[in-house]
């Protein structure tokens, strides 16, 4: 997985990812022990062509073509044998993610990851049943700020959904 | 009878649980969970990586793996 992260920080340096952030199950690991993940989500901001009208993930998919990554598995660009989906940030609480994501740097090598509050904010708002798992995962760990994480749902409109489920889940809301 | 279903249906059962911290045994979290919860990010990143092909594998053996099915028993018996 190490030459995906290299692979993410070429395109970085290149100007053809803008800003990412690792997200999803893949990001949660970093935080506590690995979930079982078939990929890794990236949420990405891809530079746009002058031209363009609406947001398009092309430049990207072109130049990881030159780079002689172009086969796909299910959603994900196969990128070193690990499948990459890479996903364009709705605005709010993805983007806010993105731009607050923790930075995690081992050898000469920065990893942008989502906190925890945000991915458990983005399990909330999405909603499916594997996320109630994860939301649970994630409040436990021992890095999980409560805090911040009630603030961001605040801020989300997502009050009454997490109340909604920390009372299903029995977790303290 | 199709066990493979059954066994996954446990197997996820059983993640949920794990999950919750109030099914683990009251002497503490498992060794193995605390070790990895605390690696440094270089073998963070090695271990999330086998996670990945691990997934991946366990996927490409469902994929491939049928249920047994039972001769159907096509004698109609008919009455004496």
């Amino acid at each position: 997985m190490e030459t995906v992260c290299r692979t993410l920080a070429e395109l970085v340096a290149e100007g053809i990812i803008e800003d990412y952030a690792i997200g999803g199950a893949t990001a949660a690991g970093f935080y506590g022990e690995p979930i079982a993940t078939r990929d890794i989500d990236v949420f990405a901001f891809v530079a746009q062509p002058p031209s363009a009208v609406l947001i398009t993930l092309e430049p990207l998919y072109v130049r990881l073509a030159e780079k002689g990554f172009s086969e796909f598995d299910e959603e994900g660009i196969l990128i070193h044998g690990y499948p990459v989906q890479f996903i364009c940030p709705t605005p709010g609480l993805e983007m806010e993610a993105v731009k607050m994501a923790q930075v995690m740097s081992w050898n000469d090598l920065d990893l942008k990851i989502m906190r925890p509050e945000y991915l458990a904010a983005i399990a909330i708002k999405v909603g499916r049943t594997k996320d109630r798992a994860r939301l649970i995962y994630l409040h436990e760990l021992p890095v999980f700020d409560r805090s911040s994480f009630l603030k961001i749902i605040e801020k989300h409109q997502l009050k009454d959904r997490w109340e909604s489920w920390a009372q299903a889940l029995d977790l303290p809301y | 009878m199709d066990v493979f279903p059954i066994a996954q249906a446990i197997y996820h059962a059983r993640m949920l649980l794990f999950m919750k911290q109030d099914a683990l045994p009251t002497r503490g979290m498992p060794q193995w969970r605390a070790k990895q919860r605390n690696l440094p990010v270089g073998e963070k990143i090695d271990l999330l990586g086998k996670t990945i092909q691990e997934t991946l594998a366990m996927e490409r053996i469902k994929k491939v793996w049928k249920p047994s099915v039972a001769p159907s028993q096509n004698s109609s018996q008919k009455e004496s």
